[in-house]
C-alpha cells in the first residue's frame, strides 16, 4: 500500500514494538497470530486493502517476539496482559483512545485480554480463528519446545503444522516463540468481552474447534466460513465481508 | 484490443505452486490495477494477489480448487492497444504531465 508507513514505540518495560500505519478516519487495530507478523497476516491476505477501500485506517503492530519488534526470551514478558498493554502503548503513540479491533488466532486471545484490561478503548471487536480450546496448553509445552527448539516431529498433526508454520514467519526467533506460547497460556482470559463482539471461524479449522459454542458463551455474533481451514479463513472474502459489515454498524 | 496473460508469479520462499481458492473478479468485468484479483493458497499460507493490470477480465486459465505452478497462465485481460505495452509485461504508469513555470509571468 503506497501510503503505509512503519513506526515503532518503546514500552514501559523497554521493548520496541513496530507497527504499520495506514492513515484513515476510523483506524482499525489489527492483531496477528503466533509466529506471524503484521505484513503477512494483514497485507498479503488483502485485509489492509479491503479496509482502506472501505474507508478505514489501519494500525497493525508486530507483537513482541515477532517480526520487527523486540524478542525477549522470558515467558513473563509474554503474559496476555503484557501483550495487551503493548496494544495500548501503540494506540497511545498514535493518540487514539477508542478503536475497532480485529484479531486472528493467538491475536484473538490477546484482543480478549485487551478487552478485559481496557474495555473502554474498544468500540467493536472481531475475533477470528479462535474456538473453545486454548491451543498452546492443548498442545503442551513439551510439544512446543520439541518442534520449535529441537526440530522434532510431534504426534498431534495440528500442533505439528501450526508450530512448523510459526517458524516460517518473518525473522523467527524460536526461543522467543516458546516464551510467547508459555506466557500466553499461563495468563488465560476467561471473562467474556463487554464490547460488541463477532467471532469468525473456518468450517474446517481445527484450531477454532468449538467456535459456535465459544461465541455463544461470549455473547458474540458468529459467522462460519464454509470449507476454510486456519490459513484460508484469514484470506477469505467471506471473513472480510463479515467483519466490515459488523464494523460499519 | 490486445490480450495480456498473467502467470502465477514467484511467491517467494521457494514455493513452486499454489491452489486457486477463489476468483475475486468475474469474466467481462473491468478491473483496476491493484484491485483484488485472486486468492491462492500455498503450502505456507493463503494470500490475495492484486491485479497486475487494468483491463477487462477475458479468461480464467484455472478453476477454483485447481493447482498451478509458478509461470503457468492464470488469467487473461483485454486491454486497449495503446495500454498494452510489450505483451507479457506490466506497462509502467505514465507520469502525469507537469508544467514547470521557470519565471513569474510578466505583466
Amino acid at each position: 500500500m503506497e501510503t503505509m508507513t512503519q513506526r515503532a514505540v518503546t514500552t514501559c518495560d523497554g521493548q520496541s514494538i513496530a507497527y504499520l500505519v495506514e492513515p484513515g478516519e476510523n483506524p482499525v487495530l489489527l492483531v496477528h497470530g503466533f509466529g506471524s507478523a503484521a505484513i503477512p497476516t494483514w497485507d498479503a491476505t488483502g485485509w489492509m486493502k479491503a479496509l482502506a477501500d472501505a474507508g478505514f485506517g489501519v494500525i497493525a503492530p508486530d507483537l513482541r517476539g515477532h517480526g520487527s519488534s523486540s524478542k525477549p526470551h522470558e515467558a513473563a514478558d509474554y503474559y496476555s496482559a503484557v501483550l495487551a498493554s503493548d496494544l495500548a502503548t501503540v494506540l497511545d503513540a498514535e493518540h487514539l483512545t477508542h478503536v475497532d479491533v480485529i484479531g486472528y488466532s493467538m491475536g484473538s486471545q490477546i484482543c480478549r485480554a485487551f478487552a478485559r484490561d481496557a474495555p473502554g478503548r474498544i468500540r467493536r471487536l472481531v475475533l477470528g480463528g479462535i474456538g473453545s480450546v486454548e491451543q498452546f496448553s492443548h498442545w503442551g509445552v513439551d510439544a512446543i519446545q520439541a518442534v520449535l527448539l529441537d526440530g522434532r516431529t510431534v504426534a498431534d498433526p495440528v500442533a505439528e503444522r501450526m508450530l512448523r508454520a510459526a517458524l516460517t514467519g518473518p525473522d523467527p526467533d524460536p526461543a522467543a516463540l516458546v516464551a510467547c506460547a508459555q506466557g500466553v497460556m499461563s495468563d488465560p482470559v476467561v471473562s467474556p468481552p463487554v464490547v460488541p463482539t463477532l467471532v469468525v471461524s473456518g468450517e474446517v479449522d481445527p484450531v477454532a474447534i468449538g467456535a459456535p459454542g465459544f461465541a455463544e458463551r461470549m455473547g458474540a455474533e458468529f459467522v462460519s466460513v464454509p470449507k476454510r481451514n486456519h490459513f484460508t479463513t484469514l484470506s477469505s472474502r467471506a471473513f472480510k465481508a463479515a467483519a466490515l459489515e459488523f464494523l460499519v454498524r | 484490443m490486445v490480450e495480456i496473460t498473467f502467470t502465477l508469479p514467484d511467491l517467494g520462499e521457494g514455493l513452486l505452486e499454489a491452489q486457486v481458492l477463489e476468483w475475486l473478479a468475474v469474466i467481462g468485468q473491468h478491473i483496476e490495477r491493484n484491485a483484488p484479483l485472486v486468492e491462492v493458497e500455498t503450502t505456507k499460507s493463503a494470500v490475495e494477489l492484486p491485479s497486475p493490470q487494468s483491463g477487462i477480465v477475458a479468461r480464467f486459465h484455472v478453476s477454483e480448487g485447481e493447482t498451478v505452478s509458478v509461470g503457468d497462465a492464470l488469467v487473461s485481460f483485454e486491454v486497449p492497444d495503446d495500454a498494452a505495452g510489450i505483451v507479457g509485461t506490466v506497462p509502467v504508469e505514465a507520469e502525469p504531465p507537469r508544467r514547470v513555470r521557470l519565471r513569474l509571468p510578466e505583466d
